[in-house]
């Protein structure tokens, strides 16, 4: 079940591992700092993951593809892999638990406003449990239909709100300070960072050498989403109101209409964003099972799926049922773990294997 | 490398158990059972309505009385019939194409949730049109309504607001003529307004919201009122062939932070379409020969209009340089004129410019007087004045800079074309 993937299908597994949440939670964070700025700093974030996808990049290419905590238990002590694994294991559950609770709370507060959070939970978890038992290549190619999807639905949005557009509301540019952007590109960048499941991913990679040239090309089309969806909202709310919608870019999408006859079509795009948010939700509950299976050393990870599904299910439902604590942690906390795990551990892992590099070279010059 | 092979091994590859039923015979097996299950997902959950007993609300109207809101809400007749009324033909045909509901509450969710004890139907205010809020309540503040059409997820951000001088629920009885829906009929009028005459702009409610909290704190919403004394709300009153009452546009109020200040008459209205660059296409009504008589005789119809406003900083104050330039087509003239005389098209593109340039001025003293920037000034000062606007902000001296603003009005009109006549018919008879 679990074939290889190509870099292109990486590359829109990275795009879909990024988007969705950062559409729906970084619009709010990005243009309470900088306003008419907002897209200056997705600008900024980019750059920043790029970096990012550098870094995670080249630890593929040096462990060839390798799983990573396997790599570096071979690199270094299998005490210290299963330890950085269990660190990394609670990570990627938080992680994917907060993304089950935005998914929650979106369809919550959008569509379903009576059904009681754990029953969509369960749902929408009993759904994934069976997107990832069919293996990283079914849903890396549902996920390259529904990137493909965009072709339609991207359009579509901007005929529709094109007439409600005004540029001037981009202006002034430069208005805000660099201590301004930078404070509103930190939270993009971490959403930017998410690149590094690629780490986990690497074993199901064609060409692992590529894994880098997968990581820019997602996180490209990702700046390039990230300010259609900004840019639009700017453009037809203005910096001020923008802070004031909870979703400024399913706002703007209950503006799109064509004549009098297709009005209120957010539930259009909604249902677009769902398809999007179940692949991103799947990906990061295969990547918490890969890491489970590195961590543990077990060579079937199928009858631990539900399990851990049940932990993020719990953590969802009891961790992260303050909305208030969910945004403080998007807005202050995320920086600082996810830089942590996505910038430092594969940067580690990388210095770790130069200076073994440079050790084994000595040792030859010696000899 | 022996555990990557692992990890990336095909899992479904282990041998079947002596014994157990072939592979597709099971997966038929689950894929039955799991059938009947899986129609469980499909009920809607605990989020599912019956259009039956839904009250769709086509519109909505908002009163500030004895310390509470009253809310009105007009509710689609389903069992209406289409005689006379527009629309497709069934159901009864006496009775209304809709209902109001009135409710008094200390909040407006209150006030919402107390439709329940009377009507049949829940609330569905996704197809709402308009909403018609009440001078008093206007003088009171309008955040309260303009937070809840944000919140509430039902809410309609994009219907068209009102404001109307009585009590705003009476509005919403009154019976059109020409369309069965009121709400939509309002829509209509409003929309057609902005796109034909542009007198008052079309204001939906996240414009409002966007306006209220812009740098200049202060919108525009036109006021909707009946022509007479009484209101239309039987269906057999209607089915005459001119109303004694209708609804019908009236003047512009204006809101300063969440409240109304005061009111512009419809020139005002105009002039204020003109500083803002709201105008679509308009009729203006000018003296052909400025020299002879003030008197319109000759109307034009302005095609293209575009307004640009440059603030410069002299000295002391804000001078506002305002250039309109626009072109459009001679529809009437009741004077003795050649058109082929470029001379004659220059006099009436002189009178015309004069006329813009009268109701731009006029516009620009109330506006002042009553010291509400529905002008935008203050946006397109931070935007070419960066500097001087974050004094302005940080000092909060707005309301004296916009007072001290002295205005430049430059006006080019162009007449493009005169019509399918070269003389004025007058200049016929007289040969």
């Amino acid at each position: 079940m679990n074939g290889k993937i190509d870099t292109a299908q990486a590359a829109m597994l990275v795009i879909n591992t990024i988007l969705p949440t950062a559409t729906v939670v970084l619009p709010v964070i990005i243009s309470n700092y900088a306003e008419q700025d907002a897209p200056l700093s997705i600008l900024l974030s980019t750059v920043a993951g790029l970096i990012v996808a550098a870094i995670v990049g080249t630890a593929i290419r040096v462990s060839n593809g390798a799983p990573f905590l396997t790599w570096v238990g071979e690199r270094s002590s299998p005490i210290v892999a299963t330890v950085l694994g269990l660190f990394m294991l609670q990570f990627y559950l938080d992680t994917t638990a907060t993304i089950l609770r935005e998914f929650v709370n979106f369809i919550k507060d959008n569509v379903l406003l009576n059904t009681p959070v754990t029953v969509l939970v369960i749902l929408i978890l009993l759904i994934t449990i069976y997107m990832v038992r069919q293996g990283i290549e079914s849903i890396a190619r549902v996920n390259s239909i529904v990137i493909l999807l965009y072709g339609f639905f991207a359009p579509l949005f901007l005929f529709g709100i094109i007439h409600e557009m005004n540029v001037h509301h981009l202006l002034p540019m430069f208005d805000h300070s660099l201590a301004s952007l930078t404070l509103a590109s930190i939270t993009p960048t971490t959403w930017m960072s998410e690149v590094a499941v690629l780490l986990f991913l690497a074993p199901y990679l064609k060409d692992p050498q590529k894994a880098r040239i997968a990581g820019w090309v997602g996180l490209l089309f990702v700046a390039v989403l990230m300010l259609f969806s900004l840019v639009t909202a700017l453009m037809v709310f203005g910096p001020e109101f923008i802070k004031l919608s909870a979703y400024p870019g399913f706002s703007a999408a209950g503006v799109v209409h064509f004549g009098r006859f297709f009005e209120k079509l957010d539930i259009l795009f909604i249902s677009y964003w769902v398809l999007s948010i179940y692949l991103k939700f799947s990906i990061f509950l295969f990547v918490t099972i890969e890491c489970f299976k590195q961590t543990f050393r077990v060579s079937s990870s199928r009858p631990f799926i539900g399990a851990l599904g049940l932990v993020i299910a719990l953590e969802c439902l009891f961790n992260w049922q303050n909305i208030d604590k969910l945004n403080l942690y998007n807005k202050e906390g995320r920086f600082l773990t996810f830089f942590l795990f996505n910038v430092l551990v594969p940067l580690a892992a990388i210095m770790l294997h130069r200076i073994q590099r440079a050790r084994a070279k000595r040792r030859e010059c010696e000899t | 490398m022996k555990q990557r092979k692992q990890a990336i091994q095909p899992e479904s590859n282990l041998p079947l158990p002596a014994g157990r039923p072939p592979l597709t015979a099971r997966k038929t097996s689950c894929l039955l059972l799991c059938l009947p299950l899986l129609s469980t997902l499909i009920t809607g959950c605990w989020d599912n309505r019956e259009l039956n007993e839904l009250g769709i609300t086509s519109g909505s109207a908002y009163d500030w009385e004895d310390n509470q809101w009253k809310a009105t809400y007009q509710v689609i007749n389903p069992s209406s019939g289409a005689s006379g009324m527009g629309g497709s033909a069934g159901g009864s045909t006496t009775s209304p194409p809709f209902i109001t509901f009135t409710v008094k509450g200390k909040t407006i969710m209150e006030a919402i949730d107390k439709t329940n004890l009377t009507s049949t139907r829940e609330m569905f205010f996704s197809h709402s049109r308009i909403t018609v809020l009440g001078e008093a309540m206007a003088r009171h503040g309008i955040n309260q309504i303009i937070d809840m059409f944000l919140r509430k997820q039902d809410a309609r951000e994009t219907v068209f607001v009102f404001l109307a001088k009585g009590e705003a629920g009476a509005i919403l009885d009154q019976l059109m003529q020409m369309t069965k829906n009121q709400g939509a009929g309002i829509q209509l009028m409003i929309e057609q307004e902005s796109r034909l005459v542009s007198y008052y702009p079309g204001v939906r409610l996240y414009e409002l919201a966007m306006a209220l909290s812009s740098e200049s704190g202060s919108a525009v919403l036109p006021e909707i009122r009946l022509t007479g004394h009484k209101i239309m709300d039987e269906t057999t009153e209607v089915a005459v062939t001119d109303l004694p009452s209708r609804l019908a546009l009236g003047k512009l109020g204006v809101l300063k932070g969440e409240k109304l200040i005061g009111w512009l008459t419809q020139k005002q209205a105009f002039g204020l379409s003109f500083i803002t660059d709201k105008i679509n296409k308009a009729t203006i009504a000018f003296p052909s020969h400025p020299k002879t008589g003030e008197t319109p005789d000759a109307s034009f119809i302005l095609q293209n209009s575009s307004t640009s406003v440059r603030p410069i900083w002299d000295k002391d104050h804000y001078v506002m340089d305002i250039h309109i330039k626009g072109s459009g087509v001679l529809t009437e003239l009741g004077s003795d004129m050649d058109l082929n005389d470029r001379a004659s098209i220059s006099g009436m593109e002189a009178s015309i410019e004069q006329h813009v340039l009268e109701l731009v001025n006029n516009s620009w003293t109330e506006v002042r007087k009553l010291g509400a920037d529905v002008t935008g000034f203050a946006v397109r000062i931070h935007r070419s004045d960066r500097k001087r606007w974050k004094q302005i902000e940080q000092t909060k001296s707005w309301d004296n800079v916009f007072r001290d603003i002295e205005i430049r009005p430059h006006v080019s009109i162009k007449i493009e074309r005169t019509g399918l006549s070269n003389k004025s018919f007058k200049s016929v008879q007289q040969k």
